[in-house]
């Protein structure tokens, strides 16, 4: 019987080759691109500015990071994570930029919140050798609640008032679990604890 | 070193976030529509873009003829459009940035209005002070004042824009009038303020007997670093649905040090303590103060849908260089809670007019504050205030910290009637006003810490009618 990681890891080698073999047709990858990613592309920005864009500013966002993928096909490597992975990163980067120009206060945290500070700098290592393995060994150890508020607020931007929304969990309850998990992931990133 | 944690998250593999996504938002039309844009950029990108951008500093006379005519007009169009649908750093530019009147929800209101459309009779007047709004939103000076005494200085304030809820502390407290600052930060110039109700807060101040007297040293040195004593356990101290215990104590290098825990229970959860105080009273009433930070916490979703969390309080006594005689000291808990939420319905839609009578200074000094370095940019007197603005070179954030700042007149200390800090994109700005006028007289500004910020030369200001 084949394991769930071992499917996984077929599928990864099928969207590799598929791109790769893409990648020798302008036209055809440029085609595989909208076919098959736009949606994923569109979700994403459309997540990150919510309503502070228009759909068409949206729109042309998700034209924008197609055209970006297209052209830097040969740039991506395949070896720092998935061809989705790569596509999300883009799309939320490109999303940024988007609120960024429109003047939108949405997704800039306060630097309270969003900055952690450390004395030395244990985890420089950390983060630049095994890229992001340590942040999601973090999240891996957050309980289901925990990790959906923290990737919400810090990965979406979403505001206390929409995740407190979306989860049914009191405003104040969330900005409680937020404090806490940045003291966790200090904790967790200097190796003085586990979560 | 410091790290962003949105930073830190941008790469996460697509199954964190698949859950977020509404990946059937697109519709086939959508889709076309988005293939068709594609296919026009990539055309272009191949065929004329590339070209312009090869081209894009070699601009005809021509094309610089036309931009020169459109900026022209534009500064025209600008200079003649009213201030209030400017940006801050544009208003910065212009004389004037403090407001003085303000229209409010109710027609021909302005400063010094009360009961700003209150639907509930809840005995609460909020009577508006100064306001200034802007596209980036707004900050308004609101005072408070309660007939039945429920709220004081460090009660909260919830209130709501076009798409957020924020809590405010109430500030400062002056003849039974409370002051808050209350940041508006949608960016529809036309979004009203709303303020949703009122967390009093209750000053709770204990002698907590934690049964510190019996004492044992039992358990191994290596647990408890330089371990001499050891509490007993499950002795607690309960607070209305709270119960405080003492875990475990113990001298380190630190100090003595008393690691206590709170229990909240119930379904709603409705209030946290965010302020925490240990201090031991001895015989005489001398008071020893700790300094107390949270450690972790846990929690706990019971079947019966009861949450229960558990707060995790170290407190250390620095002086203590072995275990005191507990039978001469009084433990002391001092926290504050907040509960009883007053529903309120007060809406505010505010029109910013500018104040002219005021004189602004350029200051281009770096600040180093708490490990950030910020910017001076502006800096106005007007005849009963300063206003400064203040820049930070953290690319991409908007500033939202409270730096305090005291003021000096004459080598004495200043007493403000409130602080407020205007928070707008990649800006801060502290608004300092006083009871009597400033008029002639120079000010000294220091930070927190007592450093006098005025060592950048052109913080020192004077005001001249």
């Amino acid at each position: 019987m084949i394991g769930v990681s071992k499917i996984f890891e077929y599928e990864q080698k099928e969207e590799i080759l598929k791109f790769e073999h893409m990648k020798k047709d302008d036209n055809e990858l440029l085609n595989y691109l909208i076919n098959t990613y736009s949606s994923y592309i569109f979700s994403i920005v459309n997540r990150i500015c919510d309503k502070s864009c228009s759909v068409e500013d949206i729109e042309e966002c998700v034209s924008d990071i197609i055209i970006s993928l297209w052209r830097n096909s040969e740039k991506i490597d395949f070896n720092k994570g998935t061809l989705k992975t790569y596509i999300a990163a883009t799309s939320r980067n490109t999303a940024i930029n988007l609120l960024k120009s429109t003047k939108t206060r949405k997704f800039f945290l306060p630097i309270k919140e969003d900055v952690l500070s450390f004395s030395d700098d244990p985890i420089d290592t950390i983060l630049k050798k095994e890229n992001n393995e340590a942040i999601l060994d973090f999240l891996s150890q957050l309980n289901e609640i925990d990790r959906k508020i923290f990737i919400k607020r810090f990965y979406f931007g979403d505001s206390y008032k929409k995740i407190s929304k979306d989860l049914n969990i009191k405003v104040r309850i969330i900005e409680g679990k937020i404090y806490r998990c940045r003291i966790k992931l200090k904790k967790f990133l200097t190796g003085e604890g586990s979560v | 070193m410091k790290y962003r944690i949105s930073d830190m998250v941008k790469d996460l593999p697509e199954d964190y976030i698949e859950d977020e996504l509404n990946l059937n938002s697109l519709d086939i039309n959508k889709i076309s529509r988005l293939k068709e844009k594609v296919l026009k950029k990539s055309g272009k990108c191949n065929e004329e873009n590339e070209g312009m951008y090869k081209n894009k500093n070699n601009l005809s006379i021509f094309k610089i003829l036309i931009a020169s005519v459109i900026v022209l007009l534009t500064c025209v169009t600008i200079s003649a459009s009213p201030k209030i649908s400017q940006s801050l750093a544009e208003i910065f530019k212009s004389d004037g940035i403090f407001s003085k009147k303000l229209n409010l929800l109710n027609d021909n209101s302005q400063i010094g209005d009360s009961n700003l459309s209150n639907s509930d009779n809840n005995d609460i007047t909020i009577n508006l002070e100064e306001g200034y709004k802007d596209e980036a939103g707004g900050m308004f000076l609101l005072s408070f004042k309660d007939s039945k005494n429920r709220i004081s200085k460090d009660s909260l304030v919830e209130f709501s824009n076009f798409e957020n809820i924020y809590t405010n502390t109430l500030l400062k407290e002056n003849n039974n009038i409370i002051y808050g600052i209350v940041e508006n930060t949608a960016n529809h110039k036309n979004s009203n303020l709303v303020i949703n109700g009122i967390y009093p807060n209750v000053k709770n101040f204990e002698n907590v007997d934690l049964n510190v007297a019996i004492i044992k040293s039992e358990l191994p040195e290596k647990e408890y670093h330089n371990l001499s004593y050891f509490s007993e356990l499950g002795d607690y101290k309960s607070v209305g649905n709270i119960d405080f215990k003492l875990l475990d104590m113990f001298v380190s290098d630190k100090g003595l040090v008393l690691r206590i825990n709170y229990t909240t229970k119930g379904e709603k959860n409705e209030f946290e303590i965010r302020d925490f105080d240990l201090s031991l009273k001895d015989t005489n009433n001398n008071i020893k103060s700790s300094t107390t930070c949270l450690t972790s916490s846990s929690y706990a979703n019971s079947s019966n849908s009861t949450n229960k969390e558990i707060f995790f309080f170290e407190a250390i006594f620095e002086d203590f260089s072995q275990i005191p005689d507990f039978e001469n000291y009084k433990l002391l808990m001092n926290y504050n809670q907040y509960d009883g939420y007053i529903q309120g319905d007060w809406n505010i839609n505010l029109e910013a007019l500018n104040f002219t009578d005021s004189e602004k200074i350029n200051v281009n000094e770096n600040l180093l504050i708490d490990g950030y370095n910020y910017m001076f940019k502006k800096l106005i007197v007007t005849k009963t205030a300063i206003v400064c603005s203040l820049g930070i070179d953290l690319d991409g954030y908007n500033i939202d910290e409270i730096i305090n700042i005291s003021s000096y007149k004459n080598g004495k200390k200043l007493n403000p009637i409130f602080q407020q800090i205007k928070l707008a994109d990649s800006e801060i700005i502290i608004i300092l006003k006083y009871d009597e006028s400033l008029n002639n007289n120079i000010i000294k500004v220091y930070d927190n810490k007592g450093i006098e910020l005025s060592d950048i030369n052109s913080l020192i200001y004077k005001y001249h009618k």
